[in-house]
C-alpha cells in the first residue's frame, strides 16, 4: 500500500468513526434519550 | 434505558440536546452540525489540494493534521470528563455527571482514532505497526483507562454510588493526559515532538483544528441526554 493510499485510509477509517458515532448520538437526542 | 439523569432532565422526544434547548434550539443544533461538516470538508479539500506534500517525510505527512487535531480533540474530551467529574462531587448535580460521562465517551471515540493514524503514519515511517515508546504506551494507556470509565459506568447499577464512583475515576483517569502531552514533547523517540511546516501547511493545520474542536464540541454536547425538561419544553 502506497503513502497516499494509507492516507487515505486513516483518513477515511478516522472519520467514518467518529462521523458515525456522531450521527449516533444525534438520533439517540431526536429520539429523546439518554445514555448510562 | 434511560438512566438517571434522563429521568432528571425529563426528555423530550425531537428535542435537541440540552445545550441548545430552546426556542430555536432544532435549527441551531442542525446549523451547527451543518457548520462542523462543512469545517470538515473544507479541511478535508485544504490537505487534498492546497497543503504541498513534505519533501522529507512524503506523502504521509499529510496525515500529521488530522492526527495532531484529534490528540488535542482527545484532551478536550478528557478535560470536559474531569471539569464534569470535579462539579459533581462539588455539586452533586446531574448535569456534571452527565458532561462527565459524555466527556469520557468523546475520550474513547477521538483516542481510538488517534490510536488508528498513528498506527498507519508508524507503518509507513518506521516500518512497524507500533512500538513501545512512551507517548504511545501513554497513549495506549489513555484510551484503556477511559474505556474503563465506560465500563464502569456500564457495570455499576444505575445510582448516586455510580456518579460518585466514576466522578473520583474520571478525575484520576485525566492524570494521565499531562503524560501523554509532556511525553510527546520531551521523550519523542521515534514520535516526532515537532515539525517544520510551510504557511499552506500552517493554515490546513488550523482549518483541521478547528474542524476537529467543533466535532468535539458536538460530541459532548449531543453526548448529554437531550430534552428540556418537559415544563419548560416551549417547542410548538
Amino acid at each position: 500500500m502506497s503513502a497516499t493510499d494509507t492516507v487515505i485510509l486513516a483518513h477515511a477509517l478516522g472519520l467514518a468513526l467518529l462521523l458515525g458515532y456522531a450521527a449516533l448520538l444525534v438520533r439517540r437526542s431526536g429520539r429523546g434519550g439518554g445514555r448510562r | 434505558m434511560r438512566d438517571a439523569t434522563a429521568r432528571h432532565f425529563g426528555t423530550a422526544p425531537g428535542a435537541p440536546p440540552l445545550w441548545l434547548a430552546g426556542p430555536s434550539g432544532r435549527l441551531r443544533f442542525r446549523l451547527f452540525w451543518l457548520v462542523t461538516l462543512g469545517l470538515l470538508g473544507l479541511a478535508i479539500a485544504l490537505t487534498t489540494w492546497y497543503a504541498p506534500i513534505d519533501p522529507d517525510l512524503g506523502p504521509i505527512q499529510k496525515l500529521f493534521y488530522f492526527h495532531l487535531s484529534v490528540a488535542i480533540g482527545t484532551f478536550l474530551a478528557c478535560l470536559a470528563s474531569f471539569a464534569g467529574s470535579v462539579g459533581y462531587l462539588w455539586q452533586r448535580e446531574a448535569i456534571w455527571d452527565a458532561l462527565g460521562a459524555s466527556g469520557a465517551r468523546a475520550a474513547v471515540a477521538l483516542c481510538a482514532v488517534v490510536l488508528l493514524t498513528g498506527v498507519f503514519w508508524a507503518k509507513q515511517a518506521w516500518g512497524v505497526w507500533w512500538e513501545w515508546n512512551p507517548p504511545l504506551t501513554f497513549s495506549l494507556s489513555l484510551f484503556a483507562l477511559y474505556i474503563g470509565y465506560v465500563a464502569l459506568r456500564r457495570w455499576l447499577a444505575d445510582s448516586e454510588r455510580r456518579s460518585g464512583v466514576c466522578a473520583v475515576y474520571g478525575i484520576i483517569a485525566f492524570f494521565n493526559v499531562p503524560l501523554v502531552y509532556v511525553s510527546a514533547k520531551l521523550l519523542p523517540d521515534s514520535h516526532p515532538s515537532s515539525l517544520e511546516l510551510t504557511a499552506p501547511m500552517r493554515l490546513t493545520l488550523v482549518a483541521w483544528l478547528v474542524a476537529v474542536a467543533a466535532l468535539t464540541v458536538g460530541l459532548i454536547g449531543t453526548g448529554i441526554p437531550a430534552g428540556a425538561p418537559a415544563e419548560r419544553d416551549d417547542r410548538p
